[in-house]
């Protein structure tokens, strides 16, 4: 029987939001296919921590590690609390190693598999077996399938892997809420001297839900300035999307760079997604091709992203976006009378 | 005084991403030998980072390294053109076979033997976004490492600032040399190369190494991760055009997408 351990970090950034993976379901539905997950927590703030421990569900047992109050939580300090527990435990203790793919997973599974030269999966969107898995290539337009082989005369190592959460989604009574069997607070994680946090500037929205949303409204260059980004988030608001953004939008301003959905930026795959004003270049569309449907809104008849979608409207968005919104309220009125 | 000697760069010979790869008809391969091949676009905007240190007098020298077959030359030449002083060509027949730990490994002893304290890398390659490779390199070297720089600033006393975006916000990180670096994309943009600087590049030292020279066979581990299979992603049905902002709500309910 596999065991694999999932990685997740729960941290208090310096304004006080708490940030953490809105996508634990996910990654455990993930390790679930390779046997019985057990989850390691790491953070900054340990009551934090014990407090999202003892409300988790679905993982038989949870490890916390923690820095030192107030301190920020670093990849090598992360990696150095992985790489001795598994050598503490027998290393065939866990399978697998997971994390999901952002800034922070992709980081700590590298530098895991160069400390422990063992190898490393990256971006995995679905689990063939316990030693195979598909990624995507080539910005998602090839998918490969990769296959770990230990190397003879070695002990078996655990296999790292990224996983890409949009390849595994859950339905909500899917996972058993049941809590954990047992929750073990780890040493206090030793201070990474080598590299300081002396800024930071946490994003209002670091808790939205971007990557889970059902519905999201993705803002492009051709939304022009804010008052069209108001019209968006107008427009998301009736719809209870969340926003997302073209690396265009982005760089001018109209949003904050943790909304980029792309090959740079977020993968995302909501039932319904919203191209307003996106002309569709190739980096955007990686980040939106497991959408369920995507409507497009965009003047220019012959953009791109209108080939990729599966609804494409040519239309001016300020005239569009007030049109559509009034159809919605229109509706959700009828809907409160027919009760 | 330059305040870092030595920069080194290293560059991923890359389909050039404006072409879309596709799978061969047995459904085998990638048919990749009709793409060119450029230099991995991240690794280009390290590159350019890295030469405009080199133009404030902060670093004296920039080198860049490929670990390729024969088509890696002409990639570093094309580094050179934008502005490295020099390059290192680590020759290798089959290196889509190594696996990144070997790449890093390979890189990292170039690192070591160039005694550079700086690597700035692209995130990841685009072809294969594993993005694994210079993280794994600063492990190798025992070097702190930051990825995802949006912004570099190197400092007289060795320190380096360095502005990163990521899913929580903006953070600024500081690290003393040596240290390994990442580029995001909005670190700069590179720029072209000029047809004098194209001219000049065909000059600058281009030093090409063996593989089998470089590493003693034994520290080369077999490869513990195989690609079995490729296949193009399932593409998307052909979508609708609907003429009006009615129509498209009529549209969504009837696929169930009432919103």
């Amino acid at each position: 029987m596999t065991k694999p351990l999932v990685c997740a970090r729960i941290v208090r950034t310096q304004n006080g939001a708490v940030h953490f993976s809105p996508t634990l379901d996910r990654l455990w539905k993930a390790a679930s296919e390779l046997g019985q997950p057990e989850l390691l927590l790491l953070g900054n703030d340990l009551k934090l921590l014990e407090r999202q421990a003892e409300g988790i569900s679905g993982y038989s047992k949870v490890l916390i590690a923690c820095t030192e109050t107030g301190q920020a939580l670093q990849v090598e300090m992360a990696a150095a609390v992985v790489s001795s527990l598994v050598k503490e435990h027998s290393s065939a203790e866990w399978s697998h190693i997971l994390a999901e793919t952002d800034s922070f997973g992709r980081e700590l599974m590298a530098h895991l598999a160069a400390r422990m030269m063992t190898a490393l999966v990256t971006e995995v969107i679905a689990i063939e077996d316990a030693n195979t898995f598909i990624r995507p290539v080539h910005a998602g337009v090839i998918q490969e399938t990769v296959r770990v082989s230990q190397r003879d005369g070695e002990d078996e190592l655990p296999v790292l892997i990224t996983i890409r959460p949009t390849g595994f989604p859950v339905s909500d009574d899917l996972i058993q809420p049941t809590a954990p069997d047992s929750i073990q607070r780890l040493d206090t994680l030793s201070d990474n001297e080598r590299v300081r946090v002396i800024d930071e500037h946490a994003s209002p929205v670091a808790d939205q839900d971007l990557t889970s949303a059902q519905v999201v409204v993705g803002i492009g260059g051709g939304v022009g300035d804010k008052e069209g980004v108001a019209l968006i988030e107008q427009l998301a608001n009736h719809l209870g999307g969340a926003i997302a953004a073209t690396r265009t939008a982005v760089d001018s301003g109209l949003v904050s760079n943790d909304l980029q959905v792309g090959q740079t930026g977020r993968i995302i795959a909501p039932k319904l997604y919203f191209a307003i004003g996106i002309s569709g270049a190739i980096q955007h569309l990686a980040g939106i091709k497991d959408a369920g449907a995507i409507v497009s809104i965009n003047s220019d008849p012959n953009a791109p992203i209108h080939a990729a979608a599966d609804l494409a409207l040519a239309a001016d968005l300020r005239q569009a976006i007030p049109e559509l919104i009034a159809h919605i309220s229109q509706r959700s009125e009828t809907v409160l009378l027919d009760r | 005084m330059a305040i870092c000697d030595r920069i080194v760069v290293p560059i991923k010979p890359v389909p050039d991403p404006e072409h879309p790869v596709r799978v061969s008809a047995d459904g085998d391969t990638l048919l990749l030998d009709h793409i060119s091949l450029v230099p991995n676009p991240f690794d280009a905007i390290a590159l350019e980072e890295a030469v405009q240190l080199r133009e404030s007098g902060k670093v004296s020298e920039v080198v860049a390294v490929t670990l390729y077959g024969d088509a890696g030359e002409g990639i570093l030449r094309t580094a050179l053109a934008l502005g490295a002083d020099r390059a290192i060509h680590i020759h290798s027949d089959d290196p889509f076979s190594e696996d990144a730990l070997t790449i890093a490994e390979v890189l990292a002893t170039v690192v070591k033997k160039e005694s550079s304290a700086l690597v700035l890398a692209g995130k990841q390659g685009v072809d294969h976004d594993r993005g694994a490779v210079p993280i794994m390199m600063a492990v190798h070297l025992d070097w702190p490492h930051i990825t995802l720089a949006s912004r570099v600033s190197l400092h007289a006393d060795g320190r380096v600032e360095v502005v990163r975006d990521t899913e929580l916000g903006t953070e600024t990180l500081a690290l003393t040399l040596p240290a390994l670096i990442t580029a995001e994309l909005r670190l700069n943009e590179p720029r072209y190369a000029s047809l004098p600087a194209i001219m000049k590049a065909k000059r600058k030292p281009l030093e090409r190494v063996d593989l089998a020279d470089m590493l003693p066979e034994r520290s080369i581990r077999p490869p513990r991760i195989q690609r079995v299979a490729v296949r193009e992603r399932p593409a998307r049905p052909v979508g609708e055009r609907v003429a009006s902002v009615s129509e498209l709500a009529d549209r969504l309910k009837a696929h169930g997408l009432g919103v």
